[in-house]
């Protein structure tokens, strides 16, 4: 609600004390977010550490074309990278909202306390070691997952990380058992913010704990969920890569090789920042536009919105 | 400079200002002594790592001498490994690099011309060292000009001159083969031999692995090797000194059936190209796997692990190198020049006398204080040859790194003195390996110098073809793309798409034109 | 009422809590090996023999840890950081997410547009150390707080929890005499402790792990924070193999990991009480 011009001074001098309170947030995001915002140009340059910015060659589009043009499996790595990002939201997404419901049935204070605390451990574990810990487990030979299958089940064992068919699975079960329980804060916060009132209510008109549940302690979750989910849409493009770089092979490139992963591959021959630039812009459009729409569908239909 | 540094500066000044007056008085008896004349002392910043083995000390008595001979103090600023590349990428966009820093010879080519980095073209005639080093190593004049003329990094030497120093072998259990009573292989044939008698005596282990598919010691680098004479992908060819495809070489289609051979009858870890280091260092441990082709510093400190880890009796030995019939048996030798160098800032306060100090740790006196350390003390001469203390053991580099600064990596410039002193004083073992493998050995392809047109190229197509050359190797070897003629010949038609024959061009003339013809 | 609860609710509940014992078993394995590696001999460890329990018990991969007084120095700065960086990064961002909240604010729009849009685009590692370095930030603790004070993620999610609170609450300070900063101090940040808490342990973490920052634009060793401290001592990499002290590397390793991350797993525990339900009841009744 943008007030023209001319009634902008008294709007302001109103509202002074609210403005005034986001002084410092707006200064940081000038200086220190938008001031370097000319770096951006470097996806349009050939550029050079030594000459700087400004003097580094301008070759326009050529970064964006050798990427779709030239590269052999652009489409495939952007396939990769879409399909795993949609399993994400699929199954990593839903994943610490279930388990912060649990977390909030659980009637045993102590108990829930343990498991919560618990459930954050695998968040601090760096990535490495977590995928050091992947490898061994599915093991074809000495995993434990493998050992499991052939004891109990009478199945031959897998070889996880050489079937490119299984390189989705394993990642994103790998993401939620690594972030599930970290994931359940926010969450958890949302839901000390309801009403107890609420549930007293329901109760008394006979509301099963399923019900309550599901039009009490999901509905105070909604909020919340759409901001994240929104904010998550903006890295469609991307993905997690550090990960990935630790359990692709050549045996599972198929599925495995994502966007990032190769221009990381690209980038050990040279530091190239120009085409690693490029192709981040291409990703952050992307993301952009994917953030715009679904901002403007959530808005129409909730009440809460990016903006 | 911010308050810390002046004051830090002028105490040193202090210092130094006493061992100036005599140092000032002595004459100029000793060579390749720069800087000593003036006397006036200086201080100048220079970019390290904390190595593992001790961390940076400003005490280093090798220092000490050095700045009583030059006037000059090495002011350290320490960075992490990690991030170094990053560190490194800031100080040259700001213009703020150290006075003295390590970089890639690409990255001196790349920056010199643009002023990030001092031209020490200009100041040779006043560098008597640095010239002699340029003049006797050429590929390290090659590697440190720019595309302007200037010379802007002083590589690192790497190996010995002659190219004898090596990094790899084949390794055994020797306690196995002792037990079962079998023959370190030959030939090929031989060792195809041997990895089937050690599978019908340890029927549970998977004799052959490798910690990777590609690079130095990888499976696909080292067979192509065996079976065309070309060791990786593109490389030099020892025989006719011109650079090649290994696919395009006969005996490569020969590799692949092998390889495939060894995977079904269960001879090669069928894992192979998932494994992680720790794996692959684990099933050495254990025995689950008994042959592989790694860097043979590491035999003794690996036997040692097995030791303790439980495993009595463990043994490792090298077993020799080996290739087809009518192939070329060898290994390249350690490259003589190394990737990476000094360089020193073009913004460095008093230029000469920069140029001086580094050309006195070229010289013999300061590549003996970085390489070798203080003599008597660190080394002794033994016969005219440097040998490090017995008392530091065989792997002196800990205690000379930690407490001496010696042959520590970003300060010291000639590794291959280091080298050379160390394995003489190796163990008789590891020494009678280096006697075994002297025959195989090859100097190593010097490095080439390519335009960037050239390297526009290499960036744009190398990286893909690599990666489908690995993906289709994996399924030939392991049987997921049955090797026939005709899947064979799409796999070359396909290499072939992907710009194998420009690389391989580009390849050859970017040498031929630095070197100008072997 | 003692209202009685279903066979249905029980069996849940039963359910529940076998399901929260797996989940415990499944997620606690991974932090017990990184323990018991960190203490055991590291040959052992290297040959794949450490599984569960510890072996062959040593104090080695500590010892060397901590006898460096410069771990202890690095400790102390990243307490000092985080600490600083949490108080301010909360204060800046209420007090920026408050008035966003009003839905009726004008500019409202362009402005939550604008902290969006840096969620995508970004200029990059140079510029950024550019205006740090212009700035004369250089070396110093607000090197590491300043660029990263206000994070979009955490400006949007304080915003959504803002706006849930209800109005009735801030109007009647407003109308007993309050400005919207008193307003915001008295009532909705005492009402907000859940996401408070929430976003300030997140801060906390982020900074505690953070090491790319103080990487760069720290020279001084002495400022050094933990992570870079750790990874200053473990990092044997790029020299050929064979020519490093690489006797402790594997269970150098996990000690570092158990020094960086078990303070952060004690204090959780602290933060719970924020997470009490009904925090606002008090509030509408009064």
């Amino acid at each position: 609600m943008l007030t023209s011009g001319r009634r902008l001074l008294p709007v302001l001098r109103k509202h002074r004390a609210l403005y005034l309170l986001m002084l410092p947030g707006i200064l940081y995001y000038i200086i220190f977010k938008y001031v370097p915002m000319y770096g951006i140009i470097i996806a349009f340059q050939d550029y050079s550490v030594g000459k700087g910015i400004l003097g580094s060659k301008f070759v326009g589009f050529k970064h964006f074309v050798e990427f779709f043009y030239v590269t052999p499996d652009a489409w495939k790595l952007i396939r990769n990278t879409v399909l795993l990002n949609v399993y994400d939201l699929l199954f990593h997404f839903p994943a610490p909202i279930l388990l912060a419901i649990l977390f909030h049935e659980i009637r045993i204070t102590w108990f829930k306390r343990l498991v919560q605390s618990i459930s954050y451990m695998p968040h601090f574990l760096s990535t490495v070691v977590i995928a050091g810990i992947l490898v061994t487990f599915l093991s074809p030979s000495t995993g434990v997952v493998n050992h499991a299958l052939e004891r109990l089940f009478g199945l031959e064992p897998i070889m996880f990380l050489g079937e490119p068919g299984w390189f989705r699975t394993i990642y994103v079960g790998s993401e939620i058992w690594q972030k599930i329980g970290w994931g359940t804060i926010l969450y958890l916060a949302a839901i000390s913010g309801i009403d107890p009132t609420l549930y007293e209510a329901a109760k008394m008109d006979g509301a099963s704990r399923f019900q309550q549940v599901r039009h009490i302690t999901l509905v105070g979750m909604v909020p919340v969920m759409i901001v994240l989910f929104v904010l998550t849409l903006g890295h469609f493009m991307e993905i997690g890569f550090q990960k990935i770089l630790l359990l692709y092979n050549s045996m599972n490139y198929e599925t495995s090789d994502v966007i990032n992963t190769f221009v990381y591959r690209r980038g050990i021959l040279d530091a190239d920042f120009s085409f690693a630039t490029a192709v981040g812009l291409f990703q952050s459009v992307i993301g952009l536009i994917l953030v715009v729409t679904a901002n403007r569908i959530v808005r129409k239909h909730s009440g809460t919105s990016l903006w | 400079m911010d308050i810390r540094k002046k004051r830090a500066a002028k105490s040193w000044m202090m210092l130094a200002l006493a061992g100036a007056v005599a140092a000032g008085c002595s004459n100029g008896g000793e060579s390749g002594d720069g800087g000593k004349g003036d006397g006036k002392p200086i201080t100048y910043s220079w970019l390290v790592y904390d190595r593992v083995e001790g961390k940076v000390r400003p005490d280093w008595e090798i220092f000490k001498e050095i700045e009583a001979k030059t006037g000059v103090k090495p002011e350290f600023q320490v960075v992490s490994q990690e991030g170094l590349e990053e560190k490194k990428q800031i100080m040259i966009a700001t213009g703020s690099v150290t006075d003295f820093i390590q970089v890639s010879t690409q990255e001196g080519r790349d920056n010199g011309p643009d002023k990030v980095f001092l031209n020490l073209k200009d100041y040779l005639d006043k560098a008597p060292n640095l010239k002699a080093f340029y003049d006797k190593y050429p590929e390290a004049k090659a590697v440190a000009t720019g595309a302007d003329g200037g010379i802007y990094t002083v590589p690192v030497l790497e190996g010995d001159a002659e190219g004898k120093g090596f990094n790899f072998i084949w390794y055994s259990r020797k306690d196995l083969m002792d037990k079962y009573q079998l023959k370190a292989p030959e030939t090929l044939d031989e060792f195809y031999r041997y990895l089937k008698a050690l599978k019908e005596k340890e029927p549970k282990s998977y004799p052959l692995i490798s910690n990777a598919i590609v690079g130095d010691t990888g499976l696909y680098t080292v067979f192509g090797r065996i079976f065309t004479g070309i060791h990786g992908f593109y490389n030099l060819d020892p025989e006719t000194g011109k650079y090649a495809f290994a696919p395009y070489q006969k005996g490569y289609k020969d590799m692949i059936l092998f390889l495939n051979k060894l995977y079904s009858e269960k001879l090669l870890d069928p894992e192979y190209s998932l494994l992680t280091d720790a794996q692959w260092e684990e099933r050495i441990l254990t025995g689950k796997s008994l042959v592989t082709y790694f860097w043979k510093a590491d035999l003794e400190t690996l036997t040692d692990k097995a030791v303790k880890a439980g495993t009595a009796g463990y043994e490792l030995d090298a077993i020799p190198s080996f290739a087809a019939d009518g192939v070329k048996n060898y290994q390249f030798s350690r490259p003589v020049v190394g990737g990476v160098g000094r360089a020193i800032s073009a913004k460095v306060k008093d230029k000469e006398r920069a140029v001086k100090f580094l050309d006195y740790l070229v010289g013999e006196e300061g590549s003996n204080y970085l390489s070798l350390g203080i003599e008597g003390k660190t080394y002794t001469l033994e016969n005219g040859v440097p040998m490090y203390n017995k008392d530091f053991g065989a792997s002196p580099f800990t205690t000379l790194r930690k407490d001496w600064g010696v042959w520590y990596d970003m300060i010291t410039l000639d590794n291959a003195k280091s080298r050379a002193a160390w394995e003489r004083g190796l163990s008789d073992k590891a020494k009678d390996i280096n006697a075994r493998y002297e025959k195989f050995i090859v100097p190593a392809p010097k490095q080439a110098v390519k335009t960037e047109e050239e390297l526009e190229l290499e960036k744009s197509k190398l990286s893909s073809l690599s990666k489908y050359m690995e993906q289709k190797l994996t399924e030939f070897v392991t049987g997921k793309t049955p090797i026939t003629d005709e899947s064979y010949d799409q796999f070359v038609a396909q290499c072939k798409k992907l710009g194998s024959d420009e690389l391989l061009a580009m390849y050859e003339t970017a040498y031929t034109r630095t070197y100008g013809g072997k | 009422m003692k209202i009685k609860e279903s066979f249905g609710s029980r069996l849940f509940d039963a359910a529940n809590i076998l399901f929260m014992l797996l989940l415990m078993a499944v997620m606690v394995y991974p932090m017990l090996y990184v323990i018991s590696a960190s203490v055991s001999s590291n040959a052992l460890v290297a040959s794949g023999a450490v599984l569960l329990w510890p072996k062959g018990l040593t104090t080695a991969a500590y010892d060397q840890l901590v006898g460096n007084r410069d771990v202890w120095i690095s400790y102390w700065n990243t307490i000092r950081y985080t600490a600083v960086q949490v108080a301010l990064t909360l204060l800046v961002t209420a007090a920026m997410a408050y008035p966003l909240s009003k839905k009726w604010l004008p500019g409202r729009r362009p402005i939550l547009l604008m902290a969006a849009f840096t969620l995508l685009f970004g200029g990059g590692m140079i510029p950024t150390f550019l205006v740090v370095q212009k700035l004369g930030l250089l070396d110093s603790i607000w090197a590491i707080v300043l660029p990263s004070l206000v994070s979009t993620w955490y400006l949007f999610i304080m915003r959504t929890f803002f706006e849930a609170l209800p109005e009735e609450l801030e109007d009647a300070a407003t109308i007993d005499g309050c400005n919207p900063l008193q307003v915001l101090l008295r009532v909705v940040l005492p009402l907000s402790m859940p996401v408070m808490a929430t976003i300030g342990l997140f801060t906390a973490v982020n900074q505690w792990n953070s090491f790319f920052d103080a990487l760069i634009y720290l020279n001084d060793r002495s400022l050094y924070p933990l992570q870079i401290m750790l990874r200053n001592i473990l990092i044997a990499g790029e020299t050929v193999q064979g020519e490093g002290d690489l006797t402790h590397l594997e269970t150098l390793k996990y000690a570092m990991i158990v020094i960086a991350t078990l303070p952060i797993l004690c204090v959780y525990p602290f933060i719970q009480k924020y997470f009490v339900q009904g925090a606002m009841i008090g509030g509408v009744k009064g």
